[in-house]
């Protein structure tokens, strides 16, 4: 299937002068991302990345220019929490830590391609599941071979969530104490695993001197797949990071002190309820990937509270925070589907932000969630060029998305299909 | 009580909203505009016009649109799904407005939704459920918020309204059970729950054979039923759009406009909050609808479907002064409510 994918990557690569030679897109308004948008601005690109930006780009006399005079150029939106690839079905078998999405994914289903068509181009596929554990979570590109950046992208956690239409606290909080054994238990693990290797080194020691003393050879400890996914967790230098579904204000400060407790690199997801304890989480430090935005009718208990605005709250607050689509049946937006009103997401949470900052929660800011934003979420020299072209200024439901380009590639082209 | 409530309305003074873009929807829109209502009806609207001695002035930034409250066609808000007497199928004396809870959550959280009036109506799973009655949004309990208590007769031939356990069974014994009962029906419009494109086909022949005014709920037509729709002037209330829609479920109002199918984006709350009424509309305007239809399928098309054309739905002289001032293009989701007026009295925020 990847190959075939590959095959078609290759095949529309060649079609596109882009990959070829210098591609200019002149004229345009460009929100880079970074600031003020620039006006009748100049984009070069380059072997897939952005090789100049600004408004006096010397343009080599060789390269292709594109007058997109009048239109509007914008980063590829990023949706950090999505569920494209994964079946529209809702999914609540029980996870664990050792199970990757991506394992889990179609990679034909037609989603995929309306979602570029919107100008989606990178997103964050996680788990579901029930229970306190979720799995893998993994980070994508829309490109024509859905290159996979991350499969290993972020563990996903559960604190606090019901997910029914009761709320019994004493049932929604198990979770604490099972997420607390969890890394208790790995943190003994990795202890096991060190003091492992301490005793073989002292072993092996006493056997090179040939002293016959009662240093005996030390039993190895079994290796366990689950275990070395949550250890990796803890490692102090290369976490990796956890992701924890929140939804009510006392499962956000529950989880704040274990991301504490444990030394965690981590996100909030949904943070539901997170208007009410903006400070702490600014306090902490910990970053939000806030949504869904659309609450319908029949929503579980988690989203009594729940706020269109929370995203912009939390933004105010100074929480690094970014608005996914996050389609979850148990807030009524089933499917993989919803990653195509991304944009609508932002526009519908932003209530009070500026079209900066709105553009930002679905742009740079969900590149720095997902670690990547030195090479993705803003139109900035040497970052993927990925890019949409918009008929006019964004969030305006009038607006259409022209074109998208991704590394460079044109992916969508209005119009041609 | 209409006394009393014609008593309350006369004390309140008169307001003028002063700035703005006024839309009216039915005419053209005023740029920096100005609306005076006085005794909760709109008594003049224009670039500039004169203020009246003790009119209270409400400043309105130039940049915010002044639109005419939208109207839910079809909602059961605040009645939690209470509308439908299941023992029986034909049940045309139940008032939905009737299980209206003004204190209910999801009718206060309404209040800031930009929706002014929503019909509360009975649900599918009666072939005759009973009238569908309005209730104005205007944050007040139950008396003092209903507006009318019967505007139409709300039907169903959906599957619905098939049970087990009671007639009819099946789809050809729920049609013929409403032909039958359809002449002793009282002489309201009939809003018929009819889905697929063969329950379309026999919702048209009732019409014809019944001379009976119809418009069809949660309908989604083929392309070649759309044009029998036109030609019929059969109007439509359109289900919600959500994220997880298909793409021809999206173009569907868009494809209606084109047509020249009349209809109006409904909520259906519970299931989607009034809240998101208008982003059905801006759902249906990235898939193709046109603006200037989008904005009329959430004021004037309800307003006709009620009964209730010339009173509300468009900002006119002589027409209840239910005004939403928005801090941007209502169809924009970046914009939000700022103020709602009702018969003239602010009630929200």
């Amino acid at each position: 299937m990847r190959l075939l994918a590959l095959a078609l990557s290759l095949f529309l690569q060649a079609e596109d002068p882009a990959q070829s030679k210098t591609l200019v897109l002149r004229g345009a308004r460009v929100y880079t991302g970074s600031g003020a948008p620039l006006d009748a601005g100049i984009v070069l690109i380059e072997k897939g990345r952005i090789s100049a930006v600004g408004k006096d780009v010397a343009v080599p006399p060789t390269a292709q220019v594109l007058d997109v005079t009048g239109k509007v150029l914008i980063p590829g939106l990023i949706d950090a929490a999505s569920r494209l690839f994964l079946p529209s079905v809702a999914d609540r078998s029980p996870g664990s830590p050792e199970q990757r999405v991506v394992d889990g994914m179609d990679f034909f289903q037609r989603d995929v391609a309306e979602a570029v068509e919107q100008g989606v181009t990178t997103v964050y596929v996680g788990p579901l599941g029930v229970g306190a554990v979720n799995g893998l979570g993994a980070v994508l590109r829309l490109d024509a071979a859905h290159t996979v950046l991350d499969k290993e992208a972020a563990l996903k956690l559960s604190l606090g969530a019901s997910g029914g239409d009761t709320s019994s606290a004493l049932e929604r909080y198990q979770s604490y104490p099972q997420l607390k054994s969890l890394f208790d238990a790995a943190k003994q693990y990795v202890e096991d695993g060190e003091k492992y290797r301490r005793d073989l080194a002292a072993y092996e020691a006493a056997q090179k001197e040939k002293k016959t003393t009662d240093v005996k050879n030390p039993t190895k400890p079994k290796v366990d797949a689950r275990q070395e996914i949550v250890a990796r967790c803890l490692d102090p230098k290369k976490p990796l990071p956890v992701r924890i579904e929140v939804h009510t204000a006392d499962a956000i400060v529950l989880a704040l002190k274990l991301i504490e407790d444990f030394k965690l690199k981590a996100v909030l997801e949904y943070v539901t309820e997170g208007g009410d304890v903006a400070a702490a989480i600014a306090k902490a430090k910990v970053p939000a990937v806030v949504g869904p935005v659309f609450k319908l009718g029949g929503a579980s208990v988690d989203y009594l509270r729940h706020s269109p605005t929370t995203a912009s709250v939390l933004v105010k607050a100074g929480v690094p925070t970014a608005v996914a689509s996050f389609a979850d049946e148990r807030a009524g937006a089933i499917g993989p589907g919803a990653t195509r009103f991304l944009a609508e997401s932002a526009a519908f949470a932003a209530r009070g932000l500026t079209r900066e900052q709105a553009l930002g929660l679905i742009t740079l800011e969900a590149a720095k969630i997902l670690g990547i934003d030195k090479t993705h979420g803003s139109i900035e020299k040497d970052k993927a060029a990925d890019l949409v072209l918009l008929s006019g200024e964004p969030f305006d439901p009038a607006t259409r998305v022209d074109r998208v380009w991704i590394d460079g590639a044109s992916v969508y082209s209005r119009g041609s299909r | 009580m209409i006394v009393l409530a014609m008593v309350l309305l006369l004390q309140t003074d008169p307001i003028v909203l002063k700035g703005g873009r006024v839309v009216p929807v039915s005419g053209p829109e005023i740029e920096n505009g100005m609306v005076l209502v006085a005794d909760g009806k709109i008594r003049a609207v224009g670039a500039s016009i004169d203020v009246p001695a003790g009119a209270k002035v409400i400043e309105v930034s130039r940049t915010s649109w002044i639109l005419p409250g939208f109207i839910d066609a079809h909602s059961h808000l605040g009645s939690a799904y209470d509308v439908e007497e299941s023992a029986e199928s034909v049940t045309p004396e139940a008032k939905a407005v009737e299980a209206f809870t003004s204190r209910h959550p999801d009718a206060r959280a309404a209040l800031s939704s930009g929706v002014t009036l929503v019909a509360l109506s009975p649900g599918n799973g009666n072939v005759v459920g009973g009238r569908v009655g309005v209730i104005r949004l205007n944050g007040e309990r139950y008396d003092r918020a209903l507006l009318k208590d019967v505007v139409a007769l709300k039907a169903s031939i959906g599957a619905d309204a098939l049970r087990t356990d009671r007639e009819p069974t099946s789809r050809t014994g729920a049609i013929a059970m409403f032909r039958q009962r359809l002449p002793e029906l009282p002489a309201l419009p009939i809003f018929l729950h009819a889905v697929t494109p063969a329950e379309i086909e026999s919702a048209l022949d009732l019409q014809r054979s019944s001379q009976r005014r119809m418009a069809l709920v949660h309908a989604r037509p083929s392309e070649e039923l759309m044009k029998r729709l036109a030609s019929t002037k059969t109007p439509m209330m359109v289900e919600p759009l959500t994220t997880s829609d298909r793409r021809d479920t999206l173009e569907m109002p868009g494809k209606l406009a084109k047509a020249g199918v009349t209809f109006a984006f409904v909520s259906d709350a519970p299931g989607i909050p009034e809240s998101l009424l208008r982003v059905s509309a801006a759902f249906a305007v990235k898939y193709g609808l046109d603006r200037q239809t989008a904005l009329k399928a959430l004021t004037v098309v309800p307003a006709e479907l009620l009964g209730l054309e010339g009173q509300r739905g468009t900002i006119a002289v002589g027409q209840a002064a239910d005004l939403v001032v928005w801090d941007g293009d209502p169809l924009m989701l970046t914009s939000g409510v700022e103020k709602v007026l009702i018969d003239g009295k602010v009630t929200w925020p």
